[in-house]
C-alpha cells in the first residue's frame, strides 16, 4: 500500500466506524443517557453538600465517565464484536497491517465517547444553569482530539489483550468505577490512597480530563495535552506488539472465526 | 407439589442455562468487584462533596446492589428466553403460570442478597463503615424484603423486555436511573417534585431509608412502616409483571410475536 | 505455472473437554491435501460438512497456519508471505455475516476499497463496476440490515472483487440462498470465470459444481479422495444405474439389507422435510427394483425412478469408497 494512501484509509476507517457506532442504540445510551444520569447524581450531591460552585466540574467529570465507558466497551470488545459479526476474518485478510485497521476502530470508539461530554455539558447548561465558559478555546480544540487519541491508543491495547480472554465482557464490566476513581473525574486523586497516584499518571483519562477541565475552567492545559499524547505513543507501541501477537496466535489457534 | 418443583427447579435451570452461573470468571468481576467499587466511588464522592459520611453511601449502595442480581437477573432471564426462543417452548407447557414465572425470581433474589452481604464486608475493610451487631437481624429483614421487591420490579421490566428490542438498554438504563432515584446517593427529598414522585413508586427507595435507620440503631418496629411500603410496592410490581406476562402470552398465541425478534 | 498450489497441507485443532479433568485432544481437520489450480481454472472442492473444505480455504487465504505442508498462491507462501498473498486474492464466504449491518452497501464497499488500497481516483468507478457485476446497482444506499440473504451474498462478492484480484476464493457462496438467488449467483461466478479469474469454490451442492467447475476435488475426513473434471468423475460411475425411491420410515436396518444385495455398489438415505430419499447405485443392466422393494419391510414407498448416474452419484461413490477403507 502506498504511503499516501494510509492517512486516507485511517480517516475513512474512522469516519465509517463512527457512523456505524452512532447508529447502535446501546452505544448511544452508554454515551448520551447514562452520563447525564451520573451528572445529575453528582450535581445533586455537590449542591446538597458544600460544593455548589463545582457544577461545571461535575458536568465535565460525568461526561468523562461516559467517554471512558464507551471507549472501554467499544475497544475492549471491538475484536469480539467483529468476530461475532464475521468481519474480523475479512479485515485480517486485507493486505494492510492489522494495527492500521484496528487504530481507526478504537479511535472511533473514543470519538463516540466524546458525545458524552457534549451531552453532560448541554444538560448542565439547560437544567442546572451551569455557565459554559471556556477559558482557552484553542487549547480546548486541542485537548479534545488529544484525549481521543490517548484513549484510542489505550483502547487498541485493550482490544488486542482482552480478545485473548474468553470473558472480556466481564473484564469491561469491572473496569468502569476503578478507572473513574483513578482518573480523578469527580473526586481529586489526592483524596484517594497514595498508591493510586502513579496509576493515575498512566491513564490517558487522567490527562484528558485535566486538559479539558483546565481549558474550560482555567489553568495550564498544555502539560496535560502533552502527557496525553505521550501516553498515546507509548500505548501505540505496546499495542503494535500485542496486535501482532494476537494475529499470530489467532492463525495458530484458529480463533478468528466464531467456532 | 408439582408447582413447587416447577418453582424451584425451573428457576434454577433457567438461570443455569442462560447465565452460566458457574463461571466464576464472569461472576466475580460483574457481581462482586464492580458493586464493591461502586460503593467506593460514591463514598469518596460523598467525602469530596461533603454531603454525608461513609455509612450513608455504604448502606444506600449496598441495598441498591441487590438490583444487580434482581434487575439484570430477571431482565436477562426473560429477555434471553425470547432471544433463544425458549419462551414459546416454555409457555406451550401446561404448568401453573405463577410457579413458572415467580420461580424465575428465586435465584436472582438469593444472588442479590449475596452481593449485598459481600459489599458490606468489603466496606468494613476499605471504608469507615460500622454497624452495631445487634442491628444485623433487622438489617437482614430489610435486605430480604428489598431484594424481593426489586426482583418483582425486575419481573415487570423482564416482561417488557419480551416485547422490546434491546434488553441491555432496559436493564442498564433501569439500573442507572435507580442509582439516581432510589436514594442510594441523593436523598429523594432533594430531587425535583416529579422525580421525587417517581422515586417513591420504585422499589428500594423505602428499603434504603429503612436500612439507614436500622444501621443507625433503630428497632425493627420503628421501620415497620417503611418495610411495609417496600413490600407493598413489590406486591404491586409482582401483579403488574404477572399480568403483563399473561397478556403477552395470550398475544403470543394470537399473533406469534414473541418468536419474531 | 499453477496459480494455487496445495502441497501436503495438514491442519489439526486442539480442543479440550471436561471441567475438572480437562482433557485435550487433537482433531486432524485436514490430513495431507494436495492439488494445483491453473490460471483461469474454476476448481471446486466438494465434500460433506466437516470434511475440511473451509479449513483448506482458510489456510490458503492466510487465515490459518498449516500445521504441515505448504500452500502457495501465485508462487507466494501462504504461511510467510502473507502481505503479497492477501493483496492478490479475494475471499468471499457464504452466510449472512461479515458485513457492517448498520451501514449501507456503499460504505461497506468504500471501507474495504481503502483497505485494499484501491486508488482513490478510480474507487468511485470501481465500486460502480462491482455493484453492476453482482446486480446491486441502485440498491447501494440502503442499509445492509434490510438486505435479503441473496443480496448480502452478492454484496460479499462485490467486496471480494473490489481490488480486481486475479485469484478468488469462494467458500460455500450459495449456502442458505433461495433457488432464484442461487441461480443468479452462479451466473455471476460463471462470468468471473469467463473473465479469466482463477477460482477456488467450495460447495456441497453437486449440481452447482457440475454446472460451474472445470475440475473438482472430492474431500472427506480431511483427505482429497479424487479429483478430475466432472465428466471424468462421472465416468467412474458410467456403468451404473441409480434407483431413486421416495419413501417414509425406511430403517437403518433395511439400508444394511439393501447394501447386501449382489450388484449394489452404494446406498444412501437422505432425510428430507417431506420424507426420505433412498438412492441405490448398482451395476447397470440389473433389474433390482423388485428386490429392493421386497427388502424395505414396512416402509411406505412413493415415487420410484431409475436414472443415469450424475456427479452426485460419483461423489457418493468416492466418499463411500474413501471412508470405508
Amino acid at each position: 500500500m502506498s504511503r499516501a494512501a494510509v492517512p486516507r484509509m485511517l480517516l475513512r476507517g474512522w469516519a465509517i466506524q463512527v457512523k456505524d457506532s452512532s447508529s447502535f442504540g446501546f452505544f448511544i445510551m452508554s454515551s448520551l443517557i447514562e452520563p447525564v444520569i451520573f451528572a445529575a447524581i453528582a450535581a445533586y450531591m455537590f449542591r446538597a453538600g458544600n460544593r455548589p460552585d463545582a457544577l461545571l466540574y461535575a458536568a465535565i467529570g460525568a461526561g468523562m465517565l461516559g467517554v471512558w465507558i464507551v471507549t472501554l466497551i467499544g475497544s475492549g470488545q471491538a475484536l469480539t464484536f467483529l468476530r461475532h459479526a464475521g468481519i474480523l476474518e475479512l479485515l485480517i485478510v486485507a493486505p494492510v497491517p492489522f494495527v492500521l485497521v484496528l487504530a481507526p476502530i478504537t479511535l472511533a470508539a473514543a470519538t463516540v465517547g466524546m458525545y458524552s461530554l457534549a451531552a453532560t455539558l448541554v444538560w448542565g447548561w439547560l437544567l442546572f444553569d451551569v455557565p459554559l465558559g471556556v477559558e482557552h478555546p484553542w487549547l480546548l480544540l486541542a485537548s479534545v482530539p488529544a484525549t481521543v487519541i490517548g484513549l484510542g491508543m489505550l483502547g487498541m491495547l485493550m482490544a488486542s489483550v482482552f480478545v485473548l480472554f474468553r470473558h472480556a465482557n466481564a473484564l469491561t464490566n469491572m473496569l468502569g468505577y476503578p478507572v473513574w476513581l483513578a482518573s480523578g473525574f469527580l473526586v481529586p486523586v489526592s483524596l484517594l490512597p497514595d498508591w493510586v497516584r502513579p496509576v493515575s499518571w498512566l491513564l490517558p483519562t487522567t490527562w484528558g480530563a485535566e486538559a479539558i477541565r483546565t481549558s474550560m475552567i482555567g489553568g495550564h492545559p498544555l502539560p496535560a495535552i502533552g502527557a496525553c499524547l505521550g501516553l498515546a505513543i507509548g500505548y501505540f507501541a505496546l499495542a503494535a506488539l500485542t496486535v501482532r501477537h494476537f494475529e499470530r496466535l489467532a492463525r495458530q489457534r484458529a480463533s478468528l472465526a466464531l467456532a | 407439589m408439582n408447582s413447587a418443583r416447577v418453582f424451584f427447579r425451573g428457576g434454577l435451570l433457567a438461570y443455569k442455562a442462560l447465565f452460566n452461573f458457574k463461571q466464576t470468571a464472569v461472576y466475580i468481576p460483574t457481581m462482586l468487584i464492580s458493586p464493591a467499587f461502586q460503593i467506593l466511588f460514591f463514598a469518596y464522592l460523598g467525602r469530596y462533596s461533603g454531603l454525608a459520611d461513609d455509612n450513608f453511601f455504604v448502606v444506600g449502595n449496598a441495598i441498591q446492589a441487590t438490583a444487580i442480581g434482581c434487575i439484570y437477573g430477571m431482565v436477562l432471564l426473560l429477555g434471553n428466553e425470547r432471544q433463544f426462543d425458549t419462551f414459546s417452548a416454555v409457555i406451550a407447557t401446561s404448568t401453573r403460570r405463577g410457579a413458572l414465572y415467580f420461580g424465575r425470581a428465586v435465584l436472582p433474589i438469593a444472588n442479590g442478597i449475596v452481593v449485598t452481604t459481600f459489599v458490606l464486608c468489603t466496606s468494613v475493610l476499605l471504608l469507615d463503615f460500622r454497624m452495631p451487631a445487634t442491628a444485623l437481624p433487622a438489617f437482614g429483614i430489610v435486605v430480604l424484603v428489598s431484594a424481593v421487591s426489586c426482583a418483582m420490579f425486575g419481573l415487570t421490566l423482564g416482561a417488557l423486555a419480551l416485547r422490546l428490542k434491546d434488553i441491555w438498554i432496559i436493564s442498564n438504563l433501569s439500573y442507572t436511573l435507580m442509582l439516581l432515584l432510589c436514594g442510594a446517593n441523593v436523598r429523594p427529598a432533594v430531587l425535583p417534585g416529579w422525580l421525587h414522585a417517581i422515586s417513591s413508586c420504585l422499589p428500594l427507595t423505602h428499603g434504603i431509608e429503612a436500612a439507614r435507620k436500622v444501621a443507625d440503631g433503630a428497632a425493627l418496629s420503628q421501620v415497620a412502616g417503611l418495610i411495609g411500603i417496600e413490600a407493598l410496592i413489590g406486591g404491586v410490581y409482582a401483579l403488574l409483571g404477572y399480568a403483563l406476562l399473561r397478556l403477552f402470552e395470550a398475544g403470543d398465541r394470537r399473533g406469534a410475536t414473541l418468536i419474531t425478534v | 505455472m499453477s496459480v494455487i498450489e496445495a502441497d501436503g497441507l495438514r491442519r489439526s485443532y486442539r480442543t479440550s473437554t471436561g471441567v475438572l479433568r480437562r482433557r485435550t485432544h487433537e482433531i486432524e481437520a485436514v490430513r495431507g491435501v494436495s492439488f494445483t489450480i491453473d490460471k483461469g481454472e474454476l476448481f471446486g472442492l466438494l465434500g460433506p460438512n466437516g470434511a475440511g473444505k473451509t479449513t483448506t480455504i482458510k489456510m490458503l487465504t492466510t487465515l490459518l497456519l498449516p500445521t504441515a505442508g505448504t500452500g502457495r498462491v501465485l508462487g507466494y507462501d501462504v504461511a510467510t508471505e502473507t502481505a503479497r498473498v492477501r493483496a492478490s486474492i479475494g475471499y468471499v464466504f457464504g452466510g449472512d455475516r461479515g458485513l457492517y449491518e448498520r451501514l449501507n452497501a456503499l460504505d461497506n464497499l468504500r471501507y474495504f476499497a481503502d483497505l485494499y488500497a484501491v486508488e482513490p481516483r478510480i474507487q468511485r468507478k470501481r465500486i460502480a463496476e462491482v455493484l453492476d457485476i453482482v446486480g446491486l446497482s441502485g440498491r447501494e444506499r440502503e442499509r445492509v440490515e434490510g438486505y435479503s440473504r441473496g443480496m448480502r451474498q452478492r454484496l460479499h462478492i462485490a467486496r471480494g472483487l473490489l481490488h480486481d484480484p486475479p485469484v478468488i476464493f469462494l467458500d460455500e457462496p450459495t449456502i442458505g440462498v433461495d433457488p432464484v438467488g442461487s441461480r443468479e449467483l452462479r451466473t455471476t461466478i460463471a462470468a468471473l470465470s469467463a473473465a479469466g479469474k482463477t477460482i477456488l469454490l467450495t460447495t456441497h451442492y453437486m449440481f452447482e459444481a457440475d454446472a460451474l467447475c472445470d475440475r473438482v476435488g472430492i474431500i472427506a475426513k480431511g483427505q482429497l479422495l479424487a479429483q478430475g473434471s466432472p465428466a471424468e468423475l462421472k465416468a467412474r460411475v458410467a456403468d451404473r444405474t441409480v434407483v431413486e425411491i421416495e419413501a417414509h420410515a425406511v430403517t437403518a436396518d433395511a439400508v444394511e439389507k439393501l447394501r447386501r444385495i449382489p450388484g449394489v455398489v452404494a446406498v444412501t438415505l437422505d432425510e428430507r422435510d417431506d420424507g426420505q430419499l433412498l438412492r441405490v447405485q448398482s451395476a447397470s443392466g440389473l433389474e433390482l427394483t423388485q428386490t429392493i422393494l421386497a427388502r424395505l419391510g414396512d416402509a411406505r414407498v412413493g415415487r420410484i425412478a431409475t436414472r443415469e448416474p450424475t456427479l452426485e452419484d460419483a461423489y457418493v461413490d468416492v466418499v463411500t469408497q474413501g471412508t470405508r477403507s
